[in-house]
């Protein structure tokens, strides 16, 4: 303890730099550890919230919009598709717990989603405070909307046109908030359910249509040919959503690449400022350290004094990096664009991230190990004749 | 009398091939010599040889109590630590470390208890929570005394202890050796003349 003491007290003397290392080491540090955690989570929870859809039908387009317009509602439907051709294919034996979906209007930005009962279904929530949907025009609110717009059970809204708030409203058609639900997956917070009834009739000049049809398939063999055959064949468009996440994830892990090989870049910049910074205070206090060998100090002595200095930047670093890190997973709910969370269960559980806090104190301690071995080569006569 | 140091003739190869040979020496108990000559005779290099902080070609130096140090050999384990008292040219205080805690590190590296140093028999009281660097040079020495005396080394080795100080400062540094010597052997090397009168015996090297 006495050494870590007088290693803190030779910190302290040039605590600017010292601090400029610990935060260039935290940087590095946060940056693994953060990269690390989102393409986990990011992958978990893509993986689980394609869980159960095998396939999923919808207008021409693009596969990813569609995945994220229709299984995470965060992108606009590429158009509808009509109910006889998708009818047509969800015949097929093979298909089960099939969803279909009905985009309607917006209420003041948030999408009012037209959907069977399957989909509320597969809501995983708590338990909630009214019913779901039974006729049309009656809707489910997630309680994140209801707070925010001071809506309760028994209070009625109006839609506007399209996914946006400014293409005019449909006045004559009054919603009812029957159910106020907490979904436990993120991007429910911001869709609005009522029945496929409610978006036909509030828009009943134009045949009733479906947005997208989401379903499970039993058969390996009919996973894979099935999306193609319906390519072929039919005017829909049928996207393997495992497929698609495949590729998603890849985009991901290539960004992710990029920002671990950056971190990596501060770790290594760090270890060289923390190396250099021992070795210069080393050179300058050559003759002190030679004074506590010629005093009887032994080589441990000076090894906890030189690498305990390294091991304190470390854990300062490691504070530093820890504090941050704590924040950033507890408030990740807001700040990450799609919804996805990274805040599990304990605020302070950073488990996950215990090989990079190992690695970072086995680079500080190695970065030690230098000044330390050539401060045993200089003759104590030396050093303390030329300091 | 027994002796409280014994070196016989001593061989030492400097940097560069250049070999110094120094004469036997034996220091007694209570006595304080002094190591005369001139800037570059060697004095500080006789006495870092005599402290096993340089190694030798032959001979070998021995300290009432403790283990033989010979040449060739590596110094003897915790020899340094309790057979002798180091007191340097320069303080090589911490700048970083307040009076107190230089001192609290000298017992570290010594390994021995800290104990509240008689800062008021140097006139140092009231300064050990004051960074080293604020004192003045003959503070500083006065410290670098007192922190060569921590623990019960029976033998003192002191290198040019009055360099940088005045004349008055001097004679306050060589009373305060000679009142807390007891009966510890000191060597003091110096070129300063103001030492003669402090000491018991003088050795000059050419």
């Amino acid at each position: 303890m006495k050494a870590l003491h007088f290693a803190f007290r030779a910190l302290w003397h040039r605590k600017a730099t010292s601090f400029f290392v610990a935060v260039i080491w935290a940087l590095g540090m946060i940056g693994l550890a953060m990269t690390t955690r989102l393409e986990r989570t990011a992958e978990a929870q893509l993986t689980r919230t394609l869980e159960g859809t095998d396939i999923l039908l919808a207008a021409k387009g693009s596969p990813t919009q569609a995945i994220l317009a229709h299984v995470f509602h965060r992108d606009q439907a590429s158009g509808n598709i009509p109910i006889a051709e998708a009818e047509k294919w969800l015949r097929h034996p093979d298909l089960s717990h099939v969803r279909r979906l009905a985009y309607g209007d917006n209420y003041r930005g948030y999408r009012i989603l037209g959907s069977d009962s399957a989909t509320w279904n597969g809501v995983s929530q708590q338990p909630m405070q009214g019913r779901w949907p039974e006729v049309a025009l009656e809707v489910v609110l997630p309680r994140s909307i209801a707070e925010r717009e001071g809506l309760t059970l028994g209070d009625h809204f109006h839609g506007s046109h399209g996914a946006v708030d400014d293409l005019g409203d449909h006045d004559e058609h009054h919603y009812t908030v029957v159910g106020i639900v907490t979904p436990d997956q993120a991007f429910w917070n911001e869709v609005i359910w009522t029945s496929l009834e409610s978006v036909w009739a509030v828009h009943e000049n134009s045949t009733p249509e479906y947005t997208a049809v989401l379903a499970r398939i039993a058969s390996p063999m009919t996973r894979l040919m099935l999306p193609g055959q319906i390519q072929r064949q039919s005017p829909l468009m049928a996207v393997s959503p495992a497929m698609e996440a495949n590729r998603m994830v890849g985009w991901m892990n290539q960004g992710g690449a990029i920002l671990r090989l950056i971190s990596w870049l501060l770790t290594g910049i760090a270890s060289l400022s923390m190396f250099l910074l021992l070795q210069s205070h080393i050179r300058e206090r050559l003759g002190e350290y030679a004074l506590v060998r010629a005093m009887g100090g032994t080589w441990g002595q000076i090894a906890a004094l030189v690498l305990g200095q390294n091991l304190l930047l470390a854990l300062l670093a490691f504070a530093l990096a820890y504090g941050t890190l704590a924040v950033a997973y507890a408030t990740s709910y807001w700040w990450l664009p799609s919804g996805f969370s990274l805040y599990s269960d304990l605020w302070w559980d950073l488990q996950p991230d215990r090989l990079w806090w190992v690695l970072h104190l086995f680079l500080a301690l190695f970065a030690g190990l230098g000044p330390w071995v050539w401060l045993q080569k200089i003759p104590l006569h030396r050093a303390l004749v030329d300091s | 009398m027994s002796w409280a140091l014994q070196s016989t003739e001593l061989e030492i190869s400097l940097e560069g091939g250049k070999t110094l040979v120094f004469p036997p020496l034996q220091l007694y108990p209570g006595e304080l010599v002094l190591l005369k000559g001139n800037s570059g005779s060697g004095k500080s290099t006789w006495m870092h040889a005599l402290a096993g902080l340089l190694p030798m070609r032959s001979g070998q130096v021995e300290i009432v109590g403790h283990p033989v140090y010979r040449a060739q050999s590596p110094t003897p384990r915790g020899w340094r630590r309790h057979a002798l008292g180091l007191m340097p040219q320069r303080a090589f205080f911490w700048n970083s470390l307040s009076l107190h805690e230089n001192l609290a590190l000298a017992a570290w590296a010594k390994g021995i208890p800290v104990e509240p140093a008689p800062l008021d028999r140097v006139g140092l009281a009231g300064k050990e929570r004051q960074s080293t660097r604020t004192l003045s040079l003959g503070e500083q020495q006065r410290v670098n005394v007192l922190r060569a005396f921590m623990g019960n080394a029976p033998v003192i080795l002191a290198d040019e202890p009055t360099a940088s100080l005045d004349d008055m400062h001097a004679q306050e540094l060589l009373t305060l050796l000679r009142e807390i010597q007891g009966e510890r052997a000191m060597l003091v090397s110096s070129h300063d003349a103001r030492l003669a009168p402090f000491v018991d015996r003088i050795i000059t090297l050419p």
